[in-house]
Parts: structure tokens; C-alpha cells; sequence
């Protein structure tokens, strides 16, 4: 248990260390390697999904932009309505001193049954360049296809998402039709990710 | 069903004659620079946006995160109001290397009424502010409606508007610390009459582009500001129509901001 956790530690630090040089990850480009706790302690990795679509959502249970997509159950439902399909949906959270424990009470207390991933040092998110919660990446069998807000519409209000455009399930939409993203790269709105460094 | 657990806004209804709104983290009142509204003749009103220490609120371009303030102004038939006008804002940095453009402290935002060229009475103006307030660790959003302008002005409230006035950007081609502006490849050359001190610059948003990484690069009496236009379709949330904005500080202190247009071949610096 120990070697894994020291080892997951070091791995993390040697694939930040190489993105670091690049730059965070690039639309087209292979998305950035992680592994990462979810709220039970296991460990997650992106590769378990190379021949998968995945969706990382960047959240922070405290940010009213996340409350909006969480208050009357938006953000569950959108997602469930994919991984139906088979699509990996995966949250991240990098907001500093959360932990699996506190990551496991929330996805209690708000019915959240995706992985909710620990990523307190901020290493995933630098890699990837996250800027705010909510933030959303696509990721199509191993390569970065969608970075961007979840829909164009930044206010705080969920009557709000109703009629907003949802980028993400545009996205995931063109990727099964077998097209490409038509809208790849869109200012992601909300919180800033509360980065420990 | 969800239980709510996180912060609730609480918006304070406001009696009348009233024109300030406080809530922990910001104060707002309403200003104005005329004692009377005349026929015809514009005035300013303004927001004072009054901030806790810690705390800040948001540009037009709120940057990394965050959202734009808005002050929306309700006026009886026949007036018009012009867009609100941002002054410069400062550069504020959060933990990861993220950055925000916005306000510390305090804010005016300003906006030019139009009243018709016959008013019967004085006109009741009244206000809607929503807002985005965050320190580096929570955001609170909110908003505070039908906050009401009491006129006469008093003479502090006009000596406020006159002094946040001269921190609105002004087109470069009307800015007597501007000699004269050139594109290039990637960006502008700006020539001064006198080097200012501490250049920055904060690229806006629109629909159709977005700016990014602006840097500038001073030698002598020319500034080189250069940036990069994000490939690919990016649409933003914003439609301000200004690209570019400098802020700088002159010898006396002062600090000012112009307006600069966005060449029409950015290149890739």
C-alpha cells in the first residue's frame, strides 16, 4: 500500500515535470498521463481508458458555479446520460487540502456516483492547465479533443442551464456521430481551481 | 433531492431613500455628477463598488476565472443610457500561476445618461448590480437590485466620478501621452512622448477572438506589445468591443490607461 502510494507520488511528479517544460496540455495533442485516488482510495489512471472517450471535470464542491450545475442535479444527470453510452466521466478535484475522505462525503451528500479524484497538489490540473471550476476536457482515445467551459452561460443561476449551449455534450455528441469537435476550445468560466502552489 | 449546504445570498431589501447596499465583503452606492438632471444635457452616474481587504471584483475580461461586474440602470421613457465604462483594471495573482483582471479596494463604474430634451419632473434612476466577489480562497456571487441614485449630488460624491474619470482608457489616437501607434507583426509599437512607468496590458474579450498573453517590451521612448490570437473558432462570454487595454503610470503617479485597436494581421509571436 505504502510502495503504491509512493510510487503513484513519483510517478505524478516525473509526468508533471515533463509537461511543465511544454506547457499544459494542447487540443490534438496526446492528453497528459495521471493517476489519481478516487473518493474509496483506488487509484484511477488515464491510461485504463486509452480506448475510451473520457470527460475530466474539474470541480470544487465550494464554488457557486459547480452549485449551479449540482443544486437541482444537472451535472448528474448530464453525466449519467453518458456513461450509459459508455462514456468514462471522471472528476477531478484539485482544490488544496481536500482529500479522498472529504471527496467521499460529498459525493454522498450531493449523490455523485463517478470517481471523484484527489488531486490536492494540483499536479493533473497544471498538466492539463485547468483554470476554473467547473472546467471541462474530452479526451477521445488518448487524445485531447475539448477544453473549455461546460456551456456559454456564466452566470451562477441554474435556471440558467436550460437554455445555455452545452459544449460538452456537443463534443461528446460529434466524437460518436464520428465527427470532429467543431467547437474545440472555449473560455472555461467560474471559480478559479484553488491551486495549494 | 440536494440539500443545501453552501452559502445563501442574502439580498437585503432596501427602504426608501436608501442607496447604499452592504453585505460582508462589498458596499455599494450609487453616485452621480449633477445636482439637477437639465433637458438634454448628459450626466454620469456610477457605481462605487466599496471592497473588504483580500477580496476583489472583476474587469470586462474577469482573466483566468471569475465573471464581470454589471450595473444595469433603469430609466423612465425617453432617456438613454451609454455603455458601462470599466477604468483600468490591475493585474491580480492567485496561487498556481493564475491570474486575474479586476479591482482591489474600490471601484466607480461609470455609465453617460441621455435625458430627453423635454423632462417634465426629476427622473427616479435606479440601478441593478450583479457582481462576482472572491478572495484567492471562495467566490461569492451576487447581486443587488433597484438600488435608488439620490439626487442633488454632493460635491465628494462629483470629486469621486472626476477622479476614477481619469482611469478610464482612452482611445491611443486621443492620448496626448501617445506619439503615434504602428502595427507589426504579432502586435503594436507604441511611440510615447514621455516613457511611463509600470506598462501592462489586459486584453478584452469579444464573440468572434480572445487575446492572449499579452506582454510588452520597453526600450527607450517605444513600447512593442505583443500577443497571440488563439487559434481556432474561440467563442467568449463576453462582447466588450475594446481589444486591447494599457495601463500605465506617469511620473507625477498617475496612473491612465489607453484603448488600442487589434491589428488586423496578429501574427503568432
Amino acid at each position: 500500500m505504502k510502495f503504491t502510494a509512493l510510487f503513484t507520488l513519483a510517478f505524478s511528479l516525473v509526468s508533471f515535470a515533463a509537461l511543465a517544460a511544454d506547457g499544459p496540455a494542447k487540443i490534438g495533442q496526446p492528453a497528459p498521463e495521471f493517476s489519481l485516488k478516487d473518493q474509496d482510495g483506488k487509484a484511477v489512471s488515464l491510461a485504463d481508458y486509452k480506448d475510451k472517450v473520457v470527460v475530466l471535470e474539474w470541480f470544487n464542491e465550494e464554488c457557486p458555479f459547480v452549485q449551479k450545475h449540482y443544486s437541482e442535479g444537472n451535472m448528474n444527470r448530464l453525466a449519467a446520460g453518458y456513461t450509459e453510452k459508455g462514456v468514462v466521466w471522471l472528476l477531478v478535484n484539485s482544490t488544496k487540502g481536500k482529500s479522498s475522505a472529504s471527496n467521499k462525503q460529498v459525493a454522498e451528500r450531493w449523490h455523485i456516483t463517478r470517481p471523484i479524484l484527489e488531486d490536492s497538489m494540483g499536479q493533473a490540473a497544471h498538466a492539463f492547465g485547468a483554470k476554473t471550476t467547473p472546467g471541462m476536457f474530452v479526451i477521445n482515445k488518448g487524445t485531447l479533443v475539448y477544453s473549455g467551459a461546460i456551456d456559454d452561460n456564466n452566470s451562477n443561476k441554474t435556471s440558467d442551464i436550460a437554455g445555455a449551449k452545452n459544449y460538452v455534450a456537443q463534443a461528446l455528441d460529434e466524437i460518436s456521430a464520428g465527427k470532429s469537435v467543431s467547437e474545440p476550445e472555449t473560455r472555461s468560466y467560474g471559480c478559479s481551481v484553488k491551486y495549494a502552489k | 433531492m440536494l440539500r443545501w449546504t453552501g452559502p445563501i445570498t442574502v439580498l437585503l431589501s432596501l427602504t426608501v431613500g436608501q442607496c447604499a447596499f452592504a453585505q460582508s465583503r462589498m458596499k455599494i452606492t450609487l453616485l452621480a455628477d449633477t445636482q439637477v438632471v437639465q433637458p438634454g444635457q448628459p450626466f454620469t452616474v456610477a457605481a462605487r463598488l466599496t471592497i473588504d481587504p483580500t477580496f476583489h471584483v472583476y474587469w470586462s475580461n474577469p482573466g483566468d476565472s471569475g465573471r464581470a461586474t454589471h450595473v444595469r440602470w433603469h430609466l423612465p421613457s425617453g432617456y438613454s443610457a451609454g455603455e458601462l465604462q470599466f477604468p483600468a483594471p490591475s493585474r491580480i495573482s492567485l496561487p498556481g500561476g493564475l491570474v486575474n483582471f479586476g479591482y482591489e479596494k474600490e471601484v466607480v463604474l461609470m455609465t453617460t445618461i441621455r435625458p430627453p430634451a423635454r423632462i417634465e419632473d426629476q427622473p427616479k434612476l435606479t440601478a441593478d448590480v450583479d457582481y462576482l466577489v472572491c478572495d484567492e480562497n471562495s467566490c461569492k456571487p451576487g447581486e443587488a437590485n433597484e438600488l435608488g441614485l439620490v439626487l442633488p449630488s454632493n460635491d465628494s460624491e462629483r470629486q469621486v466620478i472626476e477622479s476614477w474619470k481619469k482611469q478610464l482608457p482612452v482611445p491611443a489616437e486621443k492620448c496626448e501621452d501617445v506619439v503615434r501607434v504602428t502595427p507589426v507583426t504579432g502586435g503594436l509599437d507604441i511611440q510615447w512622448r514621455a516613457t511611463p512607468k509600470a506598462i501592462e496590458c489586459f486584453p478584452n474579450l469579444d464573440e468572434s477572438w480572445q487575446l492572449e498573453d499579452c506582454r510588452v517590451d520597453t526600450t527607450g521612448m517605444n513600447t512593442r506589445v505583443l500577443y497571440r490570437l488563439l487559434s481556432g473558432k474561440v467563442k467568449s462570454l463576453s462582447n466588450s468591443p475594446k481589444p486591447l487595454v494599457l495601463a500605465y503610470t506617469l511620473e507625477n503617479g498617475q496612473r491612465r490607461a489607453i484603448e488600442l485597436p487589434m491589428n488586423p494581421m496578429p501574427g503568432n509571436p
